[in-house]
């Protein structure tokens, strides 16, 4: 989908967003609605699942940062964002009307719209849940379009566990087969699974059809390491494994670098790539 | 014939008569640095001297470059861009450039003209002229440009001067640009005739025999893949001091960083983009301190395979050029031809 980029003005500068909703996810994870200021581009604004926008705390910096929001959802757009720099931290400390500045959407996307027909299996780890939650939310929305729904999602302890009344939904549904866990539970609050994500997978070993699934992963290298043996013991072709990598990102469009691998950029051939793509890739999952 | 002969002596008055129509851009001596810079008559001009430290790049991609004025209340308040764009009345020549430098910004016109189209650069880019001064033969010990097949440019400039004689010259056009800026002064220029061509003709073949390769570069690129693991790497990082003079003075280094700067009333400040290294411990480093490239190693042996095997891959061009100013320049004398020796030497 076309970045919005206006040429005239040189495209790194980004376009006036105003924060409408702030909403806190964890003690350390908020919610932004933002929507821009000139109307005419926010019907312009398109993402597809698990794109990102260069978003700019004035006076901070910019950073990269994955729309969290389906493609469904018009007018405005969500974005996740964990406090743990500082541009993240200044965007922690903004309030509802306050002005931030928006490049993208960037990047390629889950191809969730290209596999109709299909059996989706999405896995997710930590922060990992917010771009791949645009993926999900965005089959959910066209549900009779798939097979089957896996939704695994690991985090690191109930605290950390984000959107739950969401995933209290999920579990409820007849027609998709969500289950979480955490890696441990000091103030024994959960009552649900412990461990890490891979424990999830004999849930769903006996019902997959990997002849007929593809896979939609996101988080933290570590996780896909374990993840990639899970889904290729179960059967799936590494073609119909996808990745999205977590870059630094100065520009979004292949031209600062810092997000080389090998011959790809990240920002602009990703941040969604195949498990084969990524094994020719030296470093990938470093 | 459209080629046409200039001499030695007439070359400085070409020179001073383009300064009254252009800005023209040529290698002086600034304290005791060959640099590019404007220049205000041909005396200033170093002729005959090698390469200047900082190669072509530094004058469509600046080291430092203003990008917008901002406020952190309201967003932006001022774009550069315009100014720049407005500013390009005044055509730019750049005057003696080396062909291993026009092959460098050949690669760096592919990279920002590739998928998106880097209006920054390209602005600057597009108002500019080059006149070329062919190498006849190699021109220090650190040159391999021969190697880098970058010695023969086929485009990226829009005048060639070539010696074909002592003190005499044939100058090439290449381009409309070229052929209007030798339409300016014609006064300057003799017809060239045949017995001139053959002397050209006879120039380059004795240009082609001065030049040896260094290293082969066939092949070169899944050879490297094949020697990720080498130890050769290591031993080089142990040397190499990290301080990123290579990659600021390589005509195909690009890579940048973009910054805020907030002025003292911390309302108001400037975005700005700047030439980054990729040898610096923050280059891959993300929020929360997770560093995709940690180990130096990494960082060593990364810039390598990105010269010799992703640009090519991925662009279609060779890149490094072989003009050997990260030897020049490097203060852990560390010979990128020893380098991918070793490397490839090691079993």
């Amino acid at each position: 989908m076309r970045a919005i980029m206006a040429h005239d003005k040189g495209y790194l500068a980004p376009h006036e967003a105003k924060i409408i909703k702030i909403r806190k996810l964890t003690e350390t994870t908020k919610l932004f609605e933002l929507k821009f200021v000139e109307e005419h581009l926010n019907p312009l604004f398109q993402n597809n699942p698990g794109q990102f926008v260069e978003l700019s705390v004035y006076g901070i910096g910019e950073v990269p940062i994955s729309i969290t929001s389906p493609p469904t959802k018009r007018g405005s757009f969500e974005l996740g964002i964990r406090n743990v720099g500082n541009v993240t931290s200044a965007m922690h400390k903004l309030k509802k009307g306050d002005i931030v500045g928006i490049r993208g959407p960037f990047g390629n996307h889950f191809p969730v719209e290209e596999y109709k027909g299909k059996d989706l299996l999405f896995v997710t780890g930590g922060l990992g849940y917010l771009p791949l939650r645009s993926a999900f939310r965005y089959a959910l929305h066209n549900r009779e379009d798939y097979g089957e729904i896996y939704i695994l999602y690991g985090d690191r302890c109930p605290a950390d566990v984000l959107f739950p009344e969401e995933n209290e939904e999920y579990e409820k549904r007849e027609d998709i087969e969500f289950h979480s866990t955490v890696d441990r539970d000091d103030e024994m609050c959960w009552g649900g699974n412990i461990g890490v994500v891979t424990n999830l997978f004999p849930n769903i070993a006996e019902k997959l059809d990997p002849k007929n699934t593809v896979a939609m992963i996101c988080g933290p290298p570590i996780m896909y390491k374990f993840v990639n043996i899970e889904l290729e013991k179960l059967g799936l072709d590494s073609d119909h494994i996808f990745l999205s990598l977590e870059r630094k990102m100065k520009c979004g469009v292949g031209k600062c670098c810092h997000c080389g691998i090998g011959d790809k950029f990240v920002c602009l051939d990703g941040p969604v790539f195949t498990l084969r793509q990524i094994r020719t890739l030296p470093e990938a999952l470093m | 014939m459209t080629s046409k002969i200039i001499s030695r002596e007439k070359i400085s008055n070409f020179v001073d008569s383009m300064i009254n129509d252009f800005i023209v851009i040529a290698t002086t001596n600034k304290n005791n640095v060959p640099t590019l810079m404007e220049i205000s008559s041909f005396e200033e001009v170093l002729f005959d001297t090698e390469l200047p430290m900082i190669p072509l790049k530094k004058l469509f991609h600046p080291a430092q470059q203003d990008l917008f004025k901002f406020s952190r209340t309201k967003g932006i308040t001022e774009i550069y861009m315009l100014k720049t764009t407005k500013d390009i009345e005044t055509k730019v020549v750049v005057f003696g450039v080396r062909p291993c430098d026009i092959t460098g910004n050949n690669v760096l016109d592919e990279i920002f003209k590739e998928n998106f189209r880097d209006d920054y650069y390209l602005a600057l880019r597009d108002r500019t002229l080059i006149v070329g001064i062919n190498c006849l033969k190699p021109c220090y010990e650190n040159c391999f440009c021969e190697s880098m097949n970058s010695n023969d440019p086929k485009s990226g400039y829009d005048l060639m001067f070539t010696e074909i004689a002592k003190d005499q010259y044939l100058v090439v056009p290449n381009t409309d640009g070229g052929k209007r800026i030798m339409e300016l002064y014609p006064e300057l220029f003799e017809d060239a005739t045949e017995e001139h061509y053959d002397k050209y003709i006879r120039t380059l073949e004795l240009k082609d025999n001065n030049f040896k390769k260094d290293i082969l570069v066939e092949g070169l690129p899944s050879e490297l893949e094949d020697k990720f693991e080498s130890k050769a790497w290591r031993k080089y990082t142990k040397d190499c001091l990290f301080c990123g003079s290579c990659t600021f003075v390589c005509p195909t280094c690009y890579c940048y960083n973009v910054k805020d700067k907030i002025a003292i009333d911390l309302e108001h400040g400037i975005r700005l983009r700047e030439w980054d290294s990729c040898y610096y411990p923050e280059f891959a480093k993300v929020a929360g301190g997770h560093d995709f490239r940690h180990e130096k190693e990494r960082r060593f042996r990364y810039r390598y395979l990105h010269k010799f095997i992703d640009i090519p891959r991925r662009y279609n061009v060779e890149g490094c050029v072989g003009c050997g100013r990260c030897i020049t320049y490097c203060p852990a004398d560390i010979d990128v031809r020893e380098v991918l020796e070793d490397v490839r030497g090691e079993s």
